[in-house]
């Protein structure tokens, strides 16, 4: 089992925690830039930008978050175009409608969906970029709609499938899924199953984009205590100095 | 690839011998395709026509790294001849010239120069310049060198000791640079043809530049003319600012006064005509071929 983490801060893809391989989520720039968790807010252009400073930090490999393609599919086809000439190794593409919206899940059409990914295929200039698919309907579509995505996932040439918005509720389905398809992956997300139930289900790889906003929350109660420390240090050395 | 394409393309046209590489500043994405399609080879993606396109100013030195790379980035993205930076004294120190190297590399441009003024800089032509001692640039020339990826990634060293002190002094600096590693030299702002005459003579075999600025401390001379002094490159940085000035001035006094285009309609490009040459067709195009008809005769649904 392969797994990414889902990382933004190039001091912390640095320390090599990322492997070989890390998703640089929409979501954690969202955070950082916007302080909101809804990636869609981030446009195309802001998301390659950032990505090309990510870019010139790591030679590790760098999966973009494609959202659900920025529009229709020839939205999908120049948004791949740039998302590979700023330095994505892997594109994956959701197939909710645009803008994508987690709490409030949506898919598109099936027509919709294979357009982009094939415009997707079609955009990229260096054949080694990958394009990665993500479904995330399968609370709408159930197991045999799944099935069928995946079937046609793999005829046109996709490798890489992640399932994502994965609930509790439906484990024993995705049991039935994964034992199906032994080349699929799943996205580890805040809002759905947690590690131990990911790697029951035996998946390809597994995108966490838990990890890093755990270790966010945390940071952020920790540096409430530092900035608190350091303030005390500093009223201790004025009453020093005014000795 | 594209960028080692235009890398590769760019590299021979300037160590060609027959004829000088015109290359023209392009204000924006727009000019830079105007260009290519009558059959310019090469685009400069420069500090004069972006400090005025992106922020309505001179070229002070207030268009910054970021403004300048992600400009030359519009225009490497727009067309399909190479484009050529100007990285003005590199944004800084050494530290500075590596990221500002590696990072128009990354973008795809396919070289660049960096010029020994003091920051914040001047346009090259315009007066009260200081230049810094010349071992500041030689050391970010060999610090540029070091941190190119690609060896067809050109560098190219600027001078702007002419004006503040003469020509053999900016001769001899360019010979400093060159042996710090410049692959190519450019002299800005050299008075007269002699002095144009002594450049090349001075470098026969180091490409050269000469820049063509209207009304500018250099006589102009057609490009063919600078390729048979010995210039491998000649710039024309400003005609496509003042000739968008020009004409922007004309159209909208008109429309000003008179509330209408109608009289200076003639002075323009045809909606027809205009969306057929920025590619209106090709657009429509890749929309066309992933309409709910065709994906589902693909998937065979």
């Amino acid at each position: 089992m392969d797994y990414i983490p889902a990382l933004s801060d190039a001091f912390l893809i640095k320390t090599k925690l990322s492997g070989s391989k890390f998703y640089l989520d929409g979501q954690l720039i969202a955070g950082t830039l916007l302080d909101d968790d809804e990636k869609s807010l981030l446009s195309l252009s802001e998301y390659a930008n950032y990505l090309r400073y990510i870019r010139l930090t790591t030679t590790a490999q760098i999966i973009a978050d494609g959202q659900s393609g920025f529009g229709n599919p020839m939205n999908t086809y120049y948004a791949v175009q740039e998302l590979e000439r700023s330095g994505a190794n892997a594109i994956l593409l959701g197939d909710q409608t645009y803008p994508m919206n987690l709490p409030n899940l949506e898919v598109t059409s099936e027509l919709d969906f294979f357009g982009k990914i094939q415009a997707s295929l079609d955009a990229r200039e260096n054949p080694a970029t990958t394009i990665m698919a993500q479904l995330d309907g399968i609370s709408i579509y159930g197991v045999q709609g799944l099935q069928d995505r995946i079937d046609t996932l793999h005829r046109l040439g996709i490798q890489q499938i992640a399932l994502g918005a994965l609930q509790q509720a439906t484990a024993k389905q995705l049991t039935l899924i994964f034992a199906h398809n032994s080349d699929l992956g799943l996205l580890l997300q805040p809002e759905g199953i947690g590690p131990e139930m990911a790697a029951s289900l035996t998946p390809a790889f597994i995108i966490d984009t838990q990890v890093t906003l755990k270790a966010r929350a945390s940071y952020q109660a920790k540096l409430g205590q530092f900035m608190q420390t350091q303030q005390a240090g500093m009223t201790k050395e004025v009453a020093h100095e005014s000795r | 690839m594209k960028a080692d394409n235009m890398r590769q393309a760019f590299k021979q046209a300037v160590f060609q011998k027959q004829q000088a590489l015109a290359m023209i500043v392009a204000p924006d994405s727009l000019s830079a395709r105007v260009a290519e399609s009558v059959g310019f080879k090469a685009i400069f993606a420069a500090g004069y026509a972006t400090s005025a396109s992106n922020l309505g100013l001179p070229d002070r030195g207030i268009a910054d790294f970021g403004i300048m790379l992600n400009k030359c980035r519009e225009i490497v993205n727009a067309v399909n001849i190479p484009v050529f930076a100007d990285a003005d004294t590199g944004y800084g120190n050494l530290a500075n010239v590596a990221r500002t190297v590696r990072s128009y590399e990354a973008i795809g441009a396919c070289g660049l120069f960096l010029e020994d003024q003091k920051w914040p800089k001047r346009c090259g032509h315009m007066a009260g310049k200081s230049v810094e001692a010349p071992e500041v640039l030689a050391e970010k020339i060999a610090t540029a060198v070091a941190a190119r990826e690609h060896e067809d990634f050109l560098i190219m060293s600027r001078t702007d000791a002419r004006q503040v002190y003469d020509l053999d002094e900016a001769i001899r600096r360019s010979k400093l640079y060159h042996e710090a590693g410049a692959d190519m030299v450019f002299i800005e702002a050299p008075k007269s043809i002699a002095e144009l005459q002594r450049i090349a003579t001075a470098f026969p075999d180091v490409p050269l530049m000469a820049n063509m600025i209207e009304d500018g401390a250099t006589p102009s001379l057609p490009t063919q003319v600078l390729g048979q002094m010995g210039f491998s490159i000649v710039v024309h940085p400003t005609a496509l600012t003042y000739a968008q000035t020009f004409i922007d001035e004309q159209v909208l006094k008109n429309l000003k006064a008179t509330g209408t285009t109608d009289a200076t309609k003639a002075q323009m490009v045809t909606f027809d005509k205009f969306n057929q040459f920025i590619g209106l067709d090709k657009v429509n195009a890749v929309e066309a071929r992933y309409t709910p008809e065709k994906i589902a005769a693909l998937i065979g649904k």
